[in-house]
């Protein structure tokens, strides 16, 4: 058996904090008392003792010394203004320094407070214990995700489920149509909500007791924002509103949420909700269609996870039919993964991905790392100069630690500067990140962790930058010092700038090879083909889904000749406006079952958009006005997914559609067009004549008197639908919408990686001023022996090209590596073609030779007379 | 020199350092002073006492050879000096006066 030892980290830990003088006696005794009780009792215990004991020794009096801390205040002044004076003499270069480390910090700063904002979401009492109910349908191409689960959910949950906690069931809907006091207003965000909602979320409530009101049937919580909208000042308890056809009495006030995923301004009891709020649809009490119900719980205890999603599996068992009992299951999402998982979460609500803000975190740390490269860069080259005064210090009696402490010091008197500096910047463009993002992030200097951050941070990158050119510096020797010998040339470091330089160049390079890429995805997006017109497009809501009026509609609109065609359909092919249901067909004779997207459209659907027509024709007047009967027209995916390869084959096949139990023949087939964003691939879609589902009417216009043709849209829609308010939207701006992440994305990418290559350029140009001048004697001989300018700037700048190349075995498979995996979100996407990285490897080197050239060229043309003369 | 006072667990160490001789060092002055007193104390008690003596210069030490059961570290050995004597029957002198005045009856 071997000797126990006691445990060497705790012998280094005593041997950190303790006196030298003592460490002898103290170590021995302990390792003394180690060893005995090591034979007497057990080991274990004589290591617990040992631990102890080290802790115990951790006594005021058996602290090392600071003796480096006790710097005189005379000589902590000194420090100071020989600091001052020389960054005064050497003003170019402390002000690069104040550059990169402003821009670096600033970013750092950002990006923390970004990060903290993201961080601070959906934060209610006990949070780590609430969950939503989320839904996840297999088909045969893929899992779909959805957190919209059956209205009967929650009260299923309630009853059967046991060690739930409490359970909420509520719908939500975006907007809802608000009649008070003879004017309408649309209110977005109106939740219908059981009575536990609040025990749930505990979103503070102002007055009334919410539990009352969320069990009787007319009467609503107002959030104090609406009711300033609605109400004005006045005391909202007790007035009565007009919410669709239900009088309404509002009878408590919430405060308004503030960074939440579920945001909204009306909660109105469950027992309120009718079919009329639910398009018509008897969704309420059904466990087969999937509207728009949301259902969450506070478990008592996290243990109870698994339990609960295995009982929610029963649930599945008892209440689904059909395929659905295989394909459908439910699981427990926990509200703190809301804010960040794109995967279940609705168009509406805004997510942020842990990539985006990993992508944030990384590059602001990245400019902080070039600006501090460039902060040792130059001091170590420059420490030449401050040879003589280390060594007089030195000489008069200064240790290599005063002289760390010196130089820390200076670079701490730096990061100070540029600390306060790049809190100000921060505090300016906070607004415009907010303006632009659509978020409220603040600068707040009483916030803890801001504070502690911000400590931290000028610690770390004072010690980061300042401590090698430090070190370095203390370690001169007195006599070498004083005799100049030691001169840029002479130091040692110039392995490490090199390695510096090139490690920018990495960072550099990837950045702009993220940003290339990204540009040309998004411009890739925006052009490609969609599949139908998007030009000179408007899309309208309908308000009714009465045949009189909408005929009406139409026939007022189409008088005008720059409309040319209208029509009337659930949405624009490129919308969040679809159905999903199913659709059972026949292959080989086979009755097969297959998701589908349903979208309702009538018969001037396809020339309004310009959907292009494979096989077979598009509903006619005949089909749509008149007929009871059911006719289909499918997209190529829809094809595809029946196992089809010519388009005509399908012609006249029957299908039914779960929805309803619709069935009829397809009559056509067009062209595939996007009907998500190209994040999605297109799914197998059904486009059939169904007025019920009517909300939308597209209306192509010549695009010619713009202004009068709205007009007349107005007046229009104002004769049909005298209460109503009209919201007409641009196609293309409809579209832009899909994109606009992506867009703002890659605009704070380009303001990133532009920063970054500014700051290393800062350095550059900071470095090979400083060479030149070392090199000024070379250069002049050179001359005079008639060396070429052009000769002379090949010599200054080769090495850093050489460098640029280098950093590109590093730089290319990194970001080969990442853009791939952000290309990997979007079903259609560029290739990643060795082009972006040649053209980054150009960039690179056009950038260094821009900020190398200016003064290598000076440096080249001058006349060797005037450096060689004091020689 | 200036008059040093005497605490009463300096008092206590001193007394040790005298009693153990030759052989006082960290450990045996613990577990000395652990098995008269039989106070629950740890070693780095005794460490600050004897080096705050050291300072005082009531007590002086030095170093003695190597041994394997310490890992390789040599003990500090703790002798009386003159003052340290002094103080000591000082201190005694004065107790032994004023007990004797005491009538414990």
């Amino acid at each position: 058996m071997d000797t126990p030892t006691p445990s060497r980290i705790l012998t280094r830990i005593l041997s950190w904090f303790c006196r030298e003088d003592r460490i002898e006696e103290i170590e021995g005794d302990l390792a003394e008392l180690f060893f005995e009780r090591a034979t007497t009792s057990n080991i274990k215990k004589a290591h617990m003792f040992y631990a102890w004991n080290i802790l115990k020794a951790f006594q005021w009096s058996n602290l090392k010394k600071f003796t480096q801390m006790k710097t005189s205040k005379g000589l902590l002044i000194n420090y100071i203004i020989t600091s001052v004076r020389s960054l005064r003499r050497n003003r170019v270069y402390a002000l690069i320094n104040y550059f990169g480390l402003t821009l670096g910090l600033s970013s750092v700063l950002f990006a923390f407070i970004a990060i903290q904002y993201e961080y601070s979401f959906d934060r209610f009492a006990e949070s780590d214990n609430i969950y939503r109910v989320v839904l996840h349908k297999q088909d045969q191409a893929k899992m779909n995700y959805s957190s919209n689960v059956p209205y009967p959910m929650a009260t299923a949950i309630r009853n059967e489920i046991q060690g739930a906690g409490k359970v909420t069931g509520f719908h939500y809907s975006e907007m809802e149509k608000v009649k008070y006091d003879n004017e309408l207003r649309y209110v977005n965000n109106v939740v219908f909500a059981d009575s536990e909602f609040f025990e749930v979320l505990n979103f503070e409530v102002l007055s009334g007791n919410p539990k009352r009101i969320l069990n009787s049937p007319g009467q609503a919580l107002i959030t104090d924002e609406m009711s300033m909208v609605l109400f004005g000042e006045a005391d909202p308890i007790g007035r009565i509103i007009k919410l669709a056809d239900e009088n309404i009495e509002i009878a408590g006030v919430v405060s308004s949420p503030t960074q939440t995923h579920l945001d909204f301004n009306l909660i109105v009891s469950y027992p309120t909700l009718s079919s009329q709020f639910t398009a018509d649809f008897d969704a309420i009490n059904s466990w087969s269609m999937v509207l728009s119900g949301y259902c969450y719980l506070k478990l008592p205890s996290n243990d109870n996870l698994q339990s609960v999603e295995k009982r929610l599996y029963q649930l599945v068992q008892k209440y689904h039919e059909g395929t659905e009992k295989e394909n459908n299951n439910y699981y427990l999402q926990a509200l703190n993964d809301i804010h960040f998982n794109k995967r279940y979460a609705d168009p509406r609500i805004s997510t942020v991905s842990k990539d985006y803000l990993l992508i944030l975190s990384s590059v602001s740390l990245f400019i902080m790392i070039i600006a501090c490269i460039n902060f040792i860069n130059l001091n170590t080259a420059m420490a030449s100069r401050r040879a003589r005064e280390a060594g007089v210090r030195k000489v008069l009696g200064a240790r290599p630690g005063q002289l760390i402490n010196q130089f820390v010091l200076e670079s701490m008197i730096l990061t100070l500067v540029s600390l306060l500096s790049a809190m100000f910047v921060t505090w300016l463009i906070l607004p415009f990140y907010n303006t632009f993002m659509n978020k409220e992030l603040v600068i707040s200097f009483s916030d803890h962790t801001f504070l502690i951050g911000s400590t931290a941070l000028f610690v770390i990158v004072s010690l980061l930058a300042g401590w090698y050119p430090a070190f370095m510096i203390s370690q001169f020797k007195a006599i070498r010092a004083l005799k100049s010998e030691y001169s840029s040339v002479t130091l040692k470091g110039a392995g490490l700038r090199k390695f510096l330089v090139s490690f920018q160049f990495v960072i550099s390079q990837i950045m702009i090879i993220g940003t290339l890429i990204v540009f040309s995805q998004i411009e890739f997006i925006r052009n490609k083909d969609l599949g139908f017109d998007q030009d000179a497009i408007i899309t309208a809501p309908l308000f009714s889904r009465d045949s009189t009026e909408l005929r009406k509609l139409k026939s007022i609109l189409l008088q005008h000749k720059d409309i040319k065609h209208v029509s009337f359909g659930l949405g624009a092919p490129t919308s969040n406006n679809d159905l999903g249901t199913s659709f059972t067909f026949t292959n080989k004779e086979n009755l097969e079952e297959a998701n589908i997207r349903l979208k309702t459209v009538d018969n001037d659907y396809m020339e309004t958009y310009g959907l292009r027509l494979l096989a077979g024709q598009w509903l006619t007047s005949s089909t749509t006005w008149q007929s009871k009967k059911n006719e289909f027209v499918i997209n190529e995916s829809a094809l595809n997914a029946m196992g089809i390869e010519n388009p005509i084959d399908v012609i006249g096949q029957n299908i039914e559609l779960g929805i309803n139990h619709m069935s009829g023949p397809i009559i056509g087939v067009v062209q595939n067009f996007h009907v998500r964003s190209l994040h999605e691939e297109i799914p197998p879609t059904v486009m059939l004549y169904f007025p019920r589902l009517h909300y939308e009417a597209g209306l192509k216009i010549s695009g010619l008197n713009v202004p009068e043709t709205l007009e007349t849209i107005e007046s229009a829609w104002q004769s049909v639908y005298p209460d109503e308010i009209l919201q007409y939207t641009f196609m293309d701006d409809l579209l832009d919408q899909f994109y606009i992440q992506d867009k703002k994305i890659l605009l704070l990418f380009n303001i990133f990686s532009w920063t970054s290559i500014f700051i290393a350029c800062l350095g550059l140009f900071g470095l090979i001023a400083f060479t030149i001048h070392q090199k000024m004697l070379e250069i002049g001989i050179r001359k005079v022996f008639g060396a070429k300018s052009l000769h002379i700037i090949w010599i200054l700048s080769t090495r850093l090209l050489l460098l640029v190349c280098a950093a590109t075995i590093i730089s290319f498979p990194l970001a080969f590596v990442a853009m791939n995996r952000w290309l990997e979100g979007f079903a259609y996407r560029v290739d990643i073609s060795p082009f972006y990285f040649i053209l980054a490897l150009l960039i690179t080197l056009l950038i260094t030779v821009g900020s190398v050239g200016y003064r290598a060229f000076k440096a080249s043309i001058i006349n060797p007379i005037r450096i060689l003369r004091n020689e | 020199m200036k008059r040093t006072t005497l605490g009463e667990f300096e008092e206590l160490m001193l007394l040790l350092v005298a009693y153990l001789g030759d052989e006082a060092y960290g450990v045996s002055v613990y577990k000395e002073l652990v098995k008269e007193t039989g106070r629950a104390l740890n070693i780095s008690a005794v460490h600050v006492a004897l080096n705050r003596l050291d300072e005082k210069g009531l007590v002086s030490s030095k170093y003695g050879g190597i041994s394997a059961e310490r890992g390789g570290r040599r003990k500090k050995y703790y002798s009386l000096t003159t003052a340290g004597k002094t103080i000591l029957s000082e201190t005694f002198e004065l107790r032994k006066r004023l007990y004797q005045r005491i009538s414990f009856s």
